[in-house]
């Protein structure tokens, strides 16, 4: 018993000191994010993307979106990423051996037909079955690749990127429908930027309840379904609190799979998406910052906080569980897989400050929170516990959490008039109060999942996504 | 089971608890109460905390109604400003009559508002950029008759790098050329943001062949480049006479910025240029050049593409010469292309090789053959993709 008052006495020493460390972390991300988006603002007129858009001599772009059993929406998203306003830009679609009539919907529609292509496996991927290009001069810009699945979107991604034909490529999911000047604002960085920049990505939010037309975003809806209205929240507060504040300290080590632009050449370099991985992103980021570390070559990864893009969330449970546990997983692993980078000075900014954060503040948070529970629960049964302290304690780290979101959507709301009804903020506003009860339990349970089947080494499994399709207004 | 990790794991928690017993023992410092800490909790972060979320509620959602109306008034003085605009700009009053209006529009709607001035101001430089043919001289003097230049001077005497820069667009835009002395200080200034968007705006209102260019000695971003094209481009003037100067010049960003201007004005790059380019320049301008080349369909540049060919370090600029071949091309460049096809182990130079044969000989490979089952096939592959009519 002695043992137990003392191990509790200890964690509760650990807790405090931990919570002062996190609650520091946050408000200096608070600070450096709300001073990277106030440069970018100040600064964005300066290299008006009308500029690039009329240029000869602008960098070419390849938009890379690999498709699985998008039959629904195929043609309508491909239409859409087709009408971006880019002078020197191709389309590359990935059927990863769909099983419904996503190939036989693309040839039809776009007058596809079966060519020649040369192709070289630069980066490893699986069997291909052909290329499609269109017959219709108007689709010139589109290459379509019909490969077997290998039960990955890295995969897919990687036989995308064999064929792209610019020294630049979008990575994108096919239902994501894009802003028209998606390419000219990613590819902005590239050119500004006095480093060589490796990648770049902007924000990304929920379609779910958003209005269409001709393929472009007409109307901004807060979303109606649980999980979307959730996890738009939680978009928010993860691009505009903690992405921009990691660009301003060049530590991003997550370019989102939705919407990220990638230097070819740095790619290829380290051989391209990871199959194995879960978190392919994520990893895939993290060796490109290996590389350019071991190059000894300055580099930079820069996110800018406008909406470029906007893709359907999970709509039910179980899509959304399946979705988050393999984040989590992904996260795990890619910190495993290069465990060897953390604290060593070699790998700079990456291995002693992005890494420890990403082990301390990402991946611990979920775990200690069942410890605590675990604890509390324990110091109610033996020790008796002091309620008013208890009360205090948690109602400090809710109003915490809640200050956190909150500013996240202040600065939402200062960039962009983001949604068309005022009463879709106020819905906002209320989700922000109830996130901690009512979402949060079920991230961290979806966390420990990941970790769990991580630690069991379980069969990965990417799953299906479920998809409503868009909300076309005529 | 990853157990190493949990292993690990559990050695770094021990570890770091240990570190923080030893760091606790060690130092004469008193932790704060568990009273304390309540009493801190209860009394100030928590009050204060509720106070700050209060306020940001509020700021949100009356940012959010204000600036509905901020848009519902725009929208109704847009109207207003744009037929005010439209009326003085393009009807035929006199220099009086013009005056006038204005006076009586900044009585009536102006009312010394900074605010609606700027959004004038920005709306004239919107009109300014966008139509062309105006009577300069007349929107110079409605512009001076609104008093915007006291905005614009303001604007370069900040301190502010962002609004010094959009003090010298106004201006630019305007082109306002009596203006170039007021700008032309800032050509050396230590913030390199303000040398260039001064360069840019110099460069607008220049009227002597962009001139400034021969002595500039900073280097030019990627960014300025574009835009320093896109000024030139719109003025619509004839070929700079100096670009065969600047193409010798010790700056590289300005060979860069000659040789794209040489491909819009369709200048003829001389044997001894290219020459010389490829021969002193990095691999960057080494490739602007090729590309010139290449776009302009400049044969004279055959023979030293040819001869650097060999020489050339940099993998991407090997394959732009090879492009630059399937365009302009002669014997001699077939005899290199077929010298290469055998020994060329790379596959990106060979996939351009046998596209520069075929370019140049459409028969050749009817006739071609080889002992290497593999090198036949890919070879093959090769030739199906460049003579595919969709894919080219």
């Amino acid at each position: 018993m002695e043992f137990l008052e003392h191990l509790i006495k200890s964690l509760e020493l650990f807790f405090g000191c931990y919570s002062i460390f996190y609650i520091s972390i946050y408000c200096l991300l608070g600070i450096l994010s709300f001073v990277e988006i106030r440069r970018y603002y100040a600064t964005a007129k300066f290299l008006h993307k009308d500029v690039l858009i009329k240029s000869n001599n602008i960098v070419g772009v390849s938009i890379i979106a690999p498709a699985y059993n998008e039959g629904k929406t195929i043609v309508f998203n491909v239409k859409s990423l087709l009408s971006q306003e880019y002078p020197k830009f191709e389309v590359v679609i990935i059927n990863d051996g769909s099983t419904d009539d996503t190939l036989e919907k693309l040839i039809e529609e776009f007058s596809l037909v079966k060519v020649d292509f040369f192709y070289q496996e630069k980066v490893k991927s699986y069997h291909i079955r052909g290329h499609y290009k269109s017959t219709n001069p108007i689709y010139n810009k589109l290459l379509v690749i019909d490969k077997v699945n290998n039960k990955s979107k890295a995969d897919a991604v990687n036989a995308g990127v064999n064929s792209a034909k610019n020294p630049l490529f979008i990575c994108t999911d096919v239902d994501c429908i894009l802003r028209k000047d998606t390419i000219a604002m990613l590819v902005k960085p590239f050119i500004e930027s006095p480093k060589k920049v490796i990648a770049s990505g902007a924000a990304i939010r929920i379609s779910n309840s958003c209005e269409f037309k001709e393929g472009m975003l007409y109307k901004s809806h807060y979303p109606k379904n649980f999980f979307a209205r959730f996890q738009e929240l939680e978009y928010i507060r993860s691009f505009l609190y903690g992405r921009m504040a990691w660009s301003r300290l060049n530590g991003l080590l997550l370019v989102s799979g939705g919407l990220g632009m990638f230097d070819k050449e740095t790619v290829i370099a380290v051989g391209g998406y990871k199959k194995e991985s879960l978190g392919e992103d994520m990893e895939l980021v993290t060796r490109m910052r290996r590389y350019m570390h071991e190059k000894k070559e300055q580099f930079a990864i820069i996110y800018i906080p406008e909406s470029l893009c906007w893709t359907e969330g999970p709509s039910d449970r179980k899509v959304f569980m399946r979705q988050r546990v393999r984040w989590a997983r992904g996260l795990i692993q890619n910190l495993y897989m290069h465990r060897k980078m953390i604290f060593n000075p070699k790998y700079g900014m990456t291995s002693m400050v992005v890494m420890p954060y990403f082990l301390l503040c990402e991946f611990a948070v979920p775990i200690l929170e069942v410890v605590g529970l675990i604890f509390i629960v324990l110091d109610i049964m033996f020790f008796g516990i002091n309620y008013n302290f208890l009360v205090i304690i948690s109602l400090s780290v809710y109003l915490f959490y809640t200050f956190v979101t909150l500013i996240s959507i202040y600065l939402d709301q200062l960039i962009y008039k983001q949604y068309s009804n005022v009463k879709d903020i106020f819905i906002l506003i209320t989700m922000v109060f109830l996130e901690p009860f009512l979402y949060h339990p079920i991230i961290t349970y979806a966390s420990l999942k990941g970790y769990f089947n991580f630690f069991l080494n379980k069969e990965k499994n990417w799953g299906v996504m479920t998809r409503q399709g868009f909300n076309e207004i005529k | 089971m990853n157990t190493p990790l949990l292993t690990k794991l559990i050695g770094f928690l021990s570890t770091l608890k240990s570190l923080a017993i030893s760091w606790y023992s060690k130092i004469n410092f008193r932790l704060l109460t568990a009273e304390e800490i309540y009493l801190f909790l209860k009394f100030f972060f928590i009050p204060a905390i509720v106070i700050l979320l209060s306020l940001i509620t509020v700021v949100i959602i009356y940012r959010r109604f204000r600036l509905d109306a901020i848009e519902l008034q725009k929208s109704e003085l847009d109207d207003t400003v744009n037929n005010f605009l439209t009326d003085i700009i393009f009807l035929d009053y006199t220099d009086e009559e013009t005056l006038q209006k204005i006076q009586h529009f900044q009585v009536e709607y102006v009312k010394n508002n900074p605010k609606i001035e700027r959004f004038i101001l920005n709306k004239l430089i919107r009109i300014k950029r966008n139509v062309q043919q105006l009577n300069q001289e007349k929107f110079i003097f409605i512009y001076e008759s609104f008093g915007f230049r006291k905005i614009t001077d303001k604007l370069i005497n900040s301190y502010s790098w962002t609004k010094k820069s959009q003090g010298f667009y106004h201006y630019q835009i305007l082109d306002h050329k009596e203006k170039q002395p007021l700008i032309a200080p800032y050509l050396d200034h230590n913030n390199g943001k303000i040398r260039s968007n001064a360069l840019i705006a110099m460069i607008s209102l220049s009227t002597d062949n962009f001139d400034i260019l021969n002595d500039y000695r900073h280097a030019i971003s990627e960014a300025d480049e574009l835009k320093i094209l896109d000024v030139i481009y719109q003025k619509e003037t004839v070929i700079p006479a100096n670009i065969s100067k600047w193409l010798r010049n010790k700056n590289e960003s300005i060979v860069s910025l000659a040789i794209k201007l040489g491909v819009h004005f369709n200048y003829d790059f001389t044997e001894i240029e290219t020459n010389h380019i490829l021969k002193t320049y990095s691999s960057a301008i080494r490739r602007e050049i090729i590309l010139a080349l290449r776009a302009l369909s400049i044969e004279a540049a055959v023979e030293p593409l040819i001869a650097h060919y060999n020489h050339e370090s940099n993998l991407r600029n090997k394959i732009s010469i090879l492009k630059t071949f399937q365009k302009i091309n002669n014997d001699n460049t077939k005899e290199l292309a077929l010298g290469l096809l055998f020994t060329e182990k790379n596959i990106d130079l060979k996939f351009e090789i046998v596209n520069c044969i075929h370019q140049i000989d459409q028969t050749f490979f009817q006739k071609f053959k080889t002992n290497d089952q593999q090198e036949h096939e890919l070879i093959n592959r090769m030739l199906l993709h460049h003579s595919n009519a969709y894919l080219n």
